[in-house]
């Protein structure tokens, strides 16, 4: 990411351009065949469930190829480029926050919503770098306590209870 | 006159005015919890309806709304994650605002021009209703279809540093919008055939995940910076301020009006026509998307102006112009009451009872949204690395509570992995969010126009569509023109400098 941010030639930044091109490409060619079921009966062109897609495509295509072609002729014109602030540790971050991101979709089912929440605030609280254990201690079990309960008395809302809990 | 007199009366007692002060607080508070919407509140609140008078039951109702809809602004402002879909206008200005450490400046013009905004609709409501129902009523699918082109156009003014971005981010909302069973045919469109996308991409998650999360994970994902301590945010509006800021407000709110009126257009597109409009015609454009106070102020004078129009087809016509609408609707017919042309007949001192209290509300939220600010204020000088894990719980139990399912958990991930991809390119997630909520009702009247006739001198009916035609062109020019100017301008100064 750091290399890939790193500023300002004209080709990386025609790289948007001609990655969503070719995506488009991609996507009208095989996406919109595959995904759209068009019947047969369908009169007119502009009543058919592709006929959106397939134009919105080929416009998106238009436009990536329209920036491509800017950024390698005027580059000033194409867009501005964002300074790199990268953490140096970032992938292994990445990699740690994916799952505990993950755990929010996965654990819930069995361990239920609260015990999930519990556990994955903690740990980003541990990756933001809080070392002192009082407040750890109270912001990974009071905040989801206290937020779950809102959301189960007060907005009625059938949390998960897990499996192994409910 | 009698029956003014009469509803004042029926207006006069404590249950009223109780109902309105719990409704506007526990609005403020559902609206600006990520993933709980006024809708949600209103649909909950129905149920304690039930032993209510009529014209109590009403005005609580009415009260969750109007302070849903401005509640969405305090965490768009503080946190970027907007508790309703129209609150996303205003991250827009509000965020950068909040970053810059002028949180409390932020909030308190999106409530004045809130309250400002919701006094004039009100207004419009008491006097205009007839008039603007029947403008409204002229409205067929080609109307329609031309409204939402000029909605469409205001993506120029919202694309950020990159015009060409900007564009396609909203194009892929579109493209996103289509996901989902057709409406004509029944046949399906990107589902493979998965059931939970049958209905479409939810746009509570997706708005959550678009906006909410690519902070939070930007946070963990950049360079440690020492904390910011800093004290209780005390900036305020100043007088000029307000007063630079009313033109917009005023304008906004007119927009509000004439959108809130026309069934299904919605707040969201209001706001991002008012925010447009305020930026075409601004002369500190150059500072809107990184903290232009004038830019809060237009997102939430549009998207307030709707709240009492809205209730103008429904209580002119009987015709619910959202769902929060269909919801009160279904309040009165509960109490065995007709919304109508009916009702103003036979019902004129309720009519005037909730009109009065309608207007109350308006300086009900001025109160609720000072006392929330002074509260929620306190959430900028919280440390990121506490906070964030709190956005993230919000965002995963909204956006559960929205279908009760752990697919659209998914859905704000999988979002909130785009949202942070576009932001690291520099693309713009608002063009993004106006394209995925307008699609719908793009594809679905450009369809229809032709349902109704193949030929397509439909779309050049009436003088109604003529006159959204000729908007449409004059903003894709001078918006098209101004933008690259700007750019130009830029540009040459980043040159020199």
């Amino acid at each position: 990411m750091r290399t890939l941010l790193k500023t300002a030639l004209p080709w990386r930044r025609a790289l948007f351009g001609v990655v969503t091109f070719a995506a488009t490409a991609v996507f009208a060619a095989i996406v919109v065949p595959w995904g759209v079921v068009a019947p047969r009966s369908v009169e007119h062109l502009v009543l058919s469930p592709a006929f959106l897609p397939y134009v919105l495509s080929g416009l998106i295509g238009l436009f990536a190829a329209i920036h491509a072609i800017i950024s390698l002729r005027s580059p000033e014109l194409a867009d501005v480029t964002q300074e790199d602030d990268a953490h140096p540790g970032w992938l292994a971050r990445l990699c740690i926050l994916s799952v505990l991101l993950g755990g929010y979709w996965a654990l819930p089912e069995t361990f239920g919503m609260l015990a999930t929440a519990v556990a994955i605030t903690g740990g980003l609280l541990w990756l933001g770098g809080e070392r002192r254990p009082a407040v750890f201690l109270v912001v990974a079990l009071l905040l989801p306590v206290a937020i779950y309960l809102f959301f189960v008395t007060v907005a009625q809302v059938p949390l998960p209870t897990g499996e192994l809990f409910g | 006159m009698d029956a003014l007199l009469q509803g004042l009366e029926l207006f006069l007692s404590v249950e009223n005015f109780v109902a309105i002060a719990i409704g506007v607080a526990v609005g403020v508070i559902v609206g600006s919890i990520p993933g709980l919407t006024a809708t949600m509140a209103v649909a909950l609140a129905l149920p304690f309806t039930f032993g209510l008078d009529p014209v109590t039951s009403i005005l609580l109702l009415v009260g969750i709304y109007k302070g849903g809809v401005y509640g969405g602004s305090i965490t768009a402002i503080l946190v970027k994650a907007p508790g309703t879909p129209a609150a996303a206008c205003s991250v827009l200005d509000g965020y950068p605002l909040a970053q810059s450490g002028k949180a409390g400046k932020a909030l308190k013009m999106a409530l004045y021009a809130s309250c400002t905004a919701d006094l004039v609709s009100n207004l419009a409501l008491i006097f205009l209703a007839g008039t603007i129902a029947s403008f409204a009523l002229q409205f067929g699918a080609p109307e329609y279809f031309w409204l939402i082109c000029f909605s469409l156009t205001v993506v120029i003014s919202i694309s950020g540093t990159s015009l060409l971005k900007g564009l396609v981010s909203g194009l892929l909302g579109l493209l996103v919008s289509t996901v989902g069973l057709d409406l004509v045919y029944g046949t399906q469109r990107f589902t493979f055939d998965n059931f939970n996308l049958m209905s479409g991409v939810s746009y509570i998650p997706l708005l959550i995940g678009l906006f909410a999360l690519p902070e939070v994970i930007d946070f963990y994902l950049r360079k440690a910076k020492p904390l910011v301590v800093r004290g209780a945010d005390a900036s305020r509006v100043s007088w000029s301020e307000f007063r630079r800021c009313l033109p917009t407000i005023l304008r906004g709110s007119g927009i509000g009006v004439a959108i809130g009126a026309i069934p299904g257009a919605g707040a969201t597109a209001a706001a991002f026509l008012s925010y447009g409009e305020a930026k075409r015609t601004s002369k500190r454009r150059e500072n809107f998307g990184k903290g232009e106070i004038e830019g809060v102020a237009a997102a939430e004078s549009g998207n307030n102006g709707v709240t009492g129009a809205t209730l103008i087809p429904l209580l002119s016509l009987g015709i619910p112009g959202d769902v929060v609408t269909a919801v009160i609707l279904g309040a009165f017919m509960l109490h065995g009451l007709t919304p109508g042309p009916l009702m103003f007949e036979e019902n004129l001192d309720m009519i005037y009872a909730i009109f009065v209290g309608i207007l109350f509300s308006s300086v009900v939220l001025l109160i609720a949204g000072s006392i929330a600010i002074r509260q929620f204020v306190r959430i900028a000088d919280i440390p990121p690395h506490i906070l964030l894990p709190a956005v993230l719980l919000f965002c995963v139990f909204g956006s559960f509570a929205v279908q009760n399912q752990m697919f659209d958990v998914l859905v704000m991930f999988a979002f909130g992995i785009v949202g942070f991809l576009m932001m690291r390119i520099g693309m713009a997630a608002a063009p993004f969010l106006i394209g995925f909520i307008l699609g719908p009702l793009f594809e679905d009247n450009l369809r229809r126009s032709f349902l109704i006739s193949d030929d397509l001198g439909v779309f050049f009916r009436s003088p109604i569509c003529w006159i959204f035609i000729a908007l449409t062109i004059f903003s894709l020019i001078v918006g098209l023109r101004r933008e690259y100017q700007m750019r130009r301008t830029a540009k040459a100064v980043e040159a020199n400098s």
